[in-house]
């Protein structure tokens, strides 16, 4: 396995918990939950979901929500690298890869009605989806020369675009890429979740015994990945990489978790083994914890078995919601950020202790000692990604 | 990067049928409504879906899953890679579309009853890596499974992928596909929007066609590594916005009947 090593150079991130890093960090350690009623479109079904309400959000527009939301994290991580919009970026072999669940649909009920009803539609709907793949709309606006692609494997799409941009920086394929994932609240993922039975009508607490399902939300995160090289030459430092990516199929269902998490567990140890770890060198597990009784079952269980009942673990959904494509990469940017801060917040919701999971997420601001993170991602079709990050112990390049 | 085994499905037929016949199959015409004329593609035979060993227990899977199952089946079963252990085999696919015929089916669903009484059934396969959890379920392969969806080569960038994973050793065998599906609602929308994006002055219009093409690549191999095609058989297939992929699984089978010749 090849091992370039592979910093972050610049994160943003945008959801329900804040607009910004360093408003979402600010909210969750103040453990503020943005919960809200569906406002977005109208629906007779009455679940609070974690809207965006930002002010660059415009309900008419030429561009899809999910883009709109991906623009606004772009910026800041961009800024914060100090890449600006095509004025570096043109020099550097710059690839963008943005995982999504919602984005890659043409699903505008408004379109598909009037066609139903006429055989014909205005095809504003269809231009919008059209410019809209995520990696090829940013790519177009920075004026970057790399691969752009979308990842498209459900709700772990966010981490495993943050593990194609590695596979693409290890082989020397790109010096910079620009990833991580973006989803807005759809009607379609509101119906379908509902149609599941998953979706709670309270706050989501993940890993609680009394859990009850899902909250739905939108946002997007994304990481500025960089070869140590390439930042070196610029003369940007950066105390943190991403240093190991796993990801297994289950084999096994197409909307459930494997019983005993089989696709989880090589996932994770295909991480640790990339970031030449053992298990006890995790300060903590940004877990998946969408508060479905079946994901947290398999994943608790799971993390406990591989890491021992005393591993911090905390979920953030209870501040963004599930974000579905987006997830991993705003967990991605909330862990990389814990680890810089030396501590974690707390895993809201969570007041009850599941004896058949056997592991308590933290339910307070929690210190965390050392320099690796996990964050775990699993999807619909029965797909599993761990990511770790790591904190360098020396600021530099 | 060596391909060790092709599988195809497109409206020609499945597989190595597809060089073999001399006859071709010209494109259906669909009807598309307050339009002057039909609308033509090359579309897949439904007697091809009707393979009940392959396909009999995904009752539930759309049309995209199904050909997809199919060729991704028929290539993994030519490169006899069976007996290789299941975590090192993994499986991309490239999609433009995406199951997208499935996307306004739930729609259907939404407008004929209601937000609160859609079929889960049907959502789940909206999602576009469904099909990719019905070709790991079937060939029990357990490595890295990736769909990726872009407008702009995404049968190329797969195949990119595909060398990164092979040379970093994340897995020995990459089961790569890509492929597209045609519906009626895409078919008003190839004809007003796509149509006029991929058409070249004084050449005739491009047809939209669908199917899947897979193959399996390994990074040891014998004979010419994968290069994608210059070939064309859009007057075969239809055009599809995976890219060359069927090009390329043409080009395969001509040459493997060649030599079997």
């Amino acid at each position: 396995m090849q091992t370039a090593d592979v910093l972050i150079t610049g994160m943003g991130v945008v959801s329900a918990a804040g607009m910004d890093v360093d408003s979402s960090m600010e909210s969750m350690f103040n453990g503020r939950r943005n919960l809200s009623p569906l406002s977005l479109f109208d629906s007779p079904l009455k679940f609070p979901v974690y809207e965006v309400d930002h002010p660059a959000l415009l309900i008419k527009t030429d561009e899809m929500r999910t883009l709109q939301l991906l623009h606004i994290a772009v910026e800041e991580a961009l800024s914060n690298a100090q890449l600006e919009y095509s004025e570096n970026i043109g020099t550097k072999r710059v690839g963008v890869c943005f995982g999504t669940s919602v984005a890659c649909q043409l699903n505008d009920l408004e379109f598909y009605q009037t066609f139903r009803a006429q055989n014909e539609a205005p095809l504003r709907a269809v231009d919008k989806w059209l410019n809209g793949n995520l990696a090829e709309a940013v790519a177009k606006k920075i004026g970057s020369n790399g691969p752009a692609v979308q990842i498209v494997n459900a709700c772990s799409s966010g981490t495993d675009a943050i593990g194609v941009a590695l596979e693409w920086l290890r082989a020397d394929i790109c010096d910079v890429v620009i990833a991580g994932g973006a989803d807005e609240l759809s009607r379609i993922p509101v119906c379908g979740f509902n149609a599941l039975g998953i979706v709670s009508d309270e706050p989501c607490a993940p890993f609680d015994a009394a859990r009850k399902g899902l909250n739905l939300g939108e946002g997007a995160g994304v990481l500025i990945m960089e070869r140590r090289d390439s930042a070196f030459a610029r003369g940007v430092k950066s105390n943190l990489k991403v240093c190991g990516y796993g990801t297994c199929a289950d084999a096994y269902h197409l909307t459930a978790p494997h019983p005993e998490g089989d696709g989880l567990r090589r996932a994770v140890s295909m991480a640790l083994h990339e970031a030449k770890i053992d298990p006890t060198q995790i300060s903590f597990v940004n877990a998946h914890g969408t508060s479905t009784r079946d994901n947290d079952l398999v994943e608790g269980r799971l993390l406990k078995d591989v890491f021992g009942n005393s591993i911090k673990v905390h979920s953030t959904k209870g501040y963004t919601g599930h974000t579905l494509g987006a997830a991993g990469g705003i967990e991605a940017v909330f862990a990389a950020t814990c680890l810089q801060r030396g501590s974690i917040p707390p895993s809201a919701g969570f007041k009850n202790f599941d004896s058949e999971i056997g592991l308590a997420p933290v339910s307070e601001v929690t210190s965390i000692n050392g320099r690796y993170a996990l964050s775990t991602s699993l999807a619909f079709g029965g797909n599993n990604s761990a990511l770790i990050i790591a904190l360098e112990e020396n600021q530099n390049v | 990067m060596f391909n060790i085994g092709t599988g195809l499905i497109c409206a020609q037929g499945r597989g190595a049928e597809v060089v073999r016949t001399a006859d071709t199959v010209p494109p259906v015409e669909v009807a598309v409504p307050f339009q002057d004329h039909p609308f033509a593609l090359y579309a897949v035979s439904p007697q091809l879906l009707k393979d009940r060993a392959v396909l009999g227990w995904m009752r539930r899977a759309d049309r995209f899953a199904k050909m997809a199952m199919l060729a991704a089946n028929d290539a993994f079963i030519a490169a006899d890679i069976s007996h290789v252990e299941s975590e090192r085999i993994g499986v991309i696919l490239a999609t433009a579309l995406g199951p997208h015929a499935t996307t306004f089916r739930f729609l259907d669903e939404i407008l004929e009853y209601g937000d609160a009484a859609v079929s889960p059934t049907i959502f789940s396969n909206t999602v576009h890596n469904a099909a990719l959890s019905y070709i790991s379920k079937a060939l029990t392969i357990k490595g890295p499974t990736l769909t990726l969806s872009c407008f702009e080569n995404p049968f190329q960038r797969a195949v990119e992928l595909a060398g990164a994973w092979l040379e970093s050793g994340r897995c020995d065998y990459v089961l790569l596909g890509a492929g597209e599906e045609c519906g009626v609602a895409m078919d008003y929308i190839y004809r007003e929007r796509i149509s006029g994006m991929v058409n070249k002055p004084g050449e005739p219009p491009v047809i939209p066609g669908e199917g899947f093409a897979f193959f399996v690549f390994t990074k040891q191999g014998e004979g010419p590594e994968f290069a994608i095609t210059e070939s064309s058989f859009s007057a075969l297939c239809g055009h599809l916005f995976s890219g060359k992929a069927l090009d390329c699984a043409i080009e395969s089978l001509k040459n493997q009947n060649h030599l079997g010749a």
